[in-house]
């Protein structure tokens, strides 16, 4: 991917930059809002990544003018500003996808992946296939070698969004944000226990295991076995 | 007192209120110095007209007494005074009020208009006398009338005379006044009362407009303002000063917004740094391999999660200040508790299972549709339901119950856990203050109820804490419902 990070400052910037190159993506930088804005309309990126707080031209108004442009880039923002209300006006103002710092270089990323992906498919699915594993979205059925999986409507919902970023991490964060549609962390390890629910109907009874656990950030759900 | 006090406290509030009070004072003393007055000018007139009648009476004695030898020679003529009384008595006309009456020593009728000398008297003092008798009329007519006289005893004889006038227009005129006093006390009395009631209808309602305003003010609403009359009084004067020291607090909150914000910038910034040079250690360790290498790694990793429950920590205090600055009040929107609950229900359902805790969610049907911050009522309820899940030992239960209680809709979460003992109900609520003794190994930052009571705070809900023996209960009351769910399926478990 060729990303654009447009941050002010250097330390994230270039910490950004080279968590991206160490994973084999490009990243281009930018210092200002005006600047960033320029590279955006002149050049094709797969996405951005803009904090919110710039010199010269905030990043809720580069988004906006990008998009009053019909510019469509998949756009991230970062800010330290992560309240609900801040976050809505974010997503509001045109991007994809809304960041609160501090981050962890692995949430961005899986991030990122995951709004490139989304922007990638734009046509609506009703099947999703990984493997040996298949959801119908219509019937809402899972299957497991062609044999059908009970499962609860939640664990669905869990396995729906794993698929759709499947090979990609999904962080437990962004597992409250689009299954259970919340801005916060529950103190105690909920998310934790329905994925393990989810793996002793999918991952157990079957011999190869399809949602592995990265250690400190979250879940990535792929047919090939990993090193954990 | 004491009564009294218990009287008034069980009046109805309107009468307790201090303006009704003062106005009621205030009227008493108005009607009672109305009262005071109207007395004075009575006993004063009435003092005056008696003064007149006993001039007129003395007047009539001497014109009675000068028609004799009494006053030249101290000699009197009994007969000289019948024949004067008997020429009056010829042309006396039935408007004239005099009265006169002479008898000798058996009382026997000699000369005048009065039918015999009175025995029983309304008043006696000296010899002046108030009494009721029959007077003869010139026409021949008798008549019972009240009169006020002198008693004389004729010199050097045994014959006895009385001098007086009919005082029957004076006592009419008296009772008249007492009637119009009444007449007029009774309207003193209803016009004070109405005048106090609508005194303290005003300053109530002057008052009440300030109350109105503190609550919202308390609620977190610092841009209502008091709306000032066109009088200038001490109420507008109240009312501005109120409204300027609003408008200053207002001032402050808005810097204390903008600071905790640019803290927040600032702050999480270096933390970012710290936590990211950490991510990129750890990221280079992967690719090595070897015991010592794998150590460090857990090191790393330790360290991060440690920065991350910093980060967590001081995200949790900037909400609750954020909270109970009331910014969120803008963000609400209507909810159905019944899939608030029931999402709740179904993101805890495993954890619980796990611990072999029953989990039961209850909303009563159809659902109440209630206006509340979401994340916000979500993320109260989720502290609720970790505090019931780590106290609450394996094999108890934790109900969460959405229902009307006396007619006002409160959400509960209740568990058979130890509990809080009643002296720690406040405390509990501080922020970073926890109970239990092993708190330096179970997880939590001490914040979670005072996140809960912050929430409720935004909410003008009533947070109350109870013991069910075993276990606590926490319920939330007075939900403002806006609607039901007329789809709602009954009662889910």
């Amino acid at each position: 991917m060729r990303i654009l990070i447009i941050e002010d400052d250097e330390h994230t910037r270039r910490f950004i930059v080279k968590g991206l190159k160490e994973s084999g993506h490009l990243a281009e930088e930018a210092k200002t809002g005006t600047d960033g804005l320029h590279r955006a309309r002149t050049e094709e990126f797969d996405a951005l990544v803009v904090d919110r707080m710039l010199p010269k031209l905030g990043g809720l108004e580069l988004v906006r003018q990008l998009r009053e442009e019909k510019n469509p880039t998949p756009i991230l923002i970062l800010s330290a500003l992560g309240d609900v209300n801040q976050r809505v006006e974010g997503l509001k103002s045109g991007c994809d996808d809304y960041l609160k710092k501090p981050f962890s270089f692995t949430e961005l990323l899986a991030r990122l992946e995951s709004i490139v992906r989304r922007f990638d498919k734009t046509e609506t699915e009703t099947r999703l296939t990984v493997g040996d594993l298949s959801m119908d979205l219509i019937k809402r059925e899972v299957r497991m070698q062609g044999k059908i999986i009970d499962i609860r409507p939640i664990e669905f919902r869990i396995l729906e969004v794993l698929m759709r970023s499947s090979g990609q991490l999904v962080t437990r964060t962004m597992l409250l944000e689009r299954v259970w549609n919340y801005n916060f962390d529950p103190q105690t390890n909920v998310v934790e226990t329905h994925v393990s629910r989810l793996r002793s109907k999918i991952d157990i009874p079957f011999e190869t295991p399809m949602i592995h656990t990265i250690r400190g950030s979250g879940y990535r759900l792929s047919a090939q076995t990993e090193r954990q | 007192m004491l009564a009294r006090l218990l009287a008034i406290r069980s009046l109805p509030i309107f009468f307790r209120r201090y303006t009704f009070v003062l106005s009621v004072i205030y009227a008493s003393l108005f009607c009672a110095s109305i009262l005071v007055v109207l007395l004075i000018l009575y006993f004063s007139s009435f003092q005056f007209l008696r003064d007149q009648t006993d001039r007129y009476i003395d007047d009539d004695v001497y014109r009675i007494v000068a028609g004799t030898d009494w006053p030249s020679t101290g000699i009197v003529n009994i007969r000289d005074i019948k024949n004067y009384l008997d020429n009056r008595r010829r042309i006396h006309s039935k408007s004239d009020p005099s009265v006169y009456l002479l008898v000798d020593r058996n009382n026997t009728f000699i000369a005048g208009n009065l039918h015999r000398w009175p025995t029983e008297f309304l008043y006696l003092e000296g010899n002046r006398a108030e009494f009721t008798s029959q007077v003869y009329h010139d026409d021949g007519t008798i008549e019972s009338h009240p009169v006020r006289a002198i008693l004389v005893s004729v010199p050097n004889s045994n014959f006895k005379l009385l001098v007086g006038r009919d005082i029957m227009d004076i006592q009419t005129l008296k009772r008249g006044f007492l009637q119009l006093l009444s007449w007029s006390i009774v309207a003193a009395v209803a016009l004070a009362s109405g005048g106090a009631y609508w005194v303290s209808r005003i300053a109530t309602s002057r008052l009440q407009q300030v109350n109105q305003l503190s609550r919202k003010v308390m609620g977190g609403d610092l841009t209502q303002r008091i709306e000032l009359t066109t009088n200038g009084d001490q109420f507008d004067e109240l009312a501005d000063n109120i409204n300027q020291m609003l408008e200053r607090i207002q001032q402050l909150v808005e810097a204390v917004r903008s600071v905790s914000d640019n803290v927040a910038h600032d702050l999480r910034t270096p933390i970012t740094r710290l936590r990211n040079n950490l991510e990129e250690i750890a990221r280079q360790l992967t690719h090595q391999s070897g015991s010592e290498i794998e150590d460090t790694r857990t090191a790393i990793e330790q360290s991060i999660s440690e920065a991350d429950s910093l980060l967590q920590t001081f995200e949790a205090v900037l909400r609750i200040t954020r909270l109970e600055g009331g910014i969120y009040s803008e963000n609400f929107s209507e909810v159905s508790v019944s899939e608030l609950i029931e999402d709740l229900g179904e993101l805890y359902d495993p954890i619980a299972s796990e611990k072999s805790i029953s989990l039961m969610t209850t909303v009563c049907s159809p659902s109440p549709i209630v206006s509340v911050d979401r994340d916000a009522i979500a993320q109260a309820l989720t502290n609720l339901l970790d505090n019931a899940l780590t106290y609450t030992p394996q094999g108890g239960r934790i109900a969460v119950v959405g229902q009307f209680v006396d007619r006002q809709f409160e959400i509960s979460v209740s568990d058979t856990g130890p509990g809080i003992p009643p002296e720690f109900h406040d405390e509990v609520m501080k922020r970073f203050v926890r109970l239990d003794d092993d708190s330096r190994t179970t997880p939590g930052n001490g914040l979670g109820l005072c996140l809960v009571s912050a929430v409720v705070q935004i909410h003008k809900l009533k947070l109350v804490l109870e013991n069910t023996h075993p276990g606590l209960k926490v319920r939330l009351k007075n939900f403002k419902v806006v609607g039901s769910n007329v789809s709602n399926e009954a009662d889910r478990t």
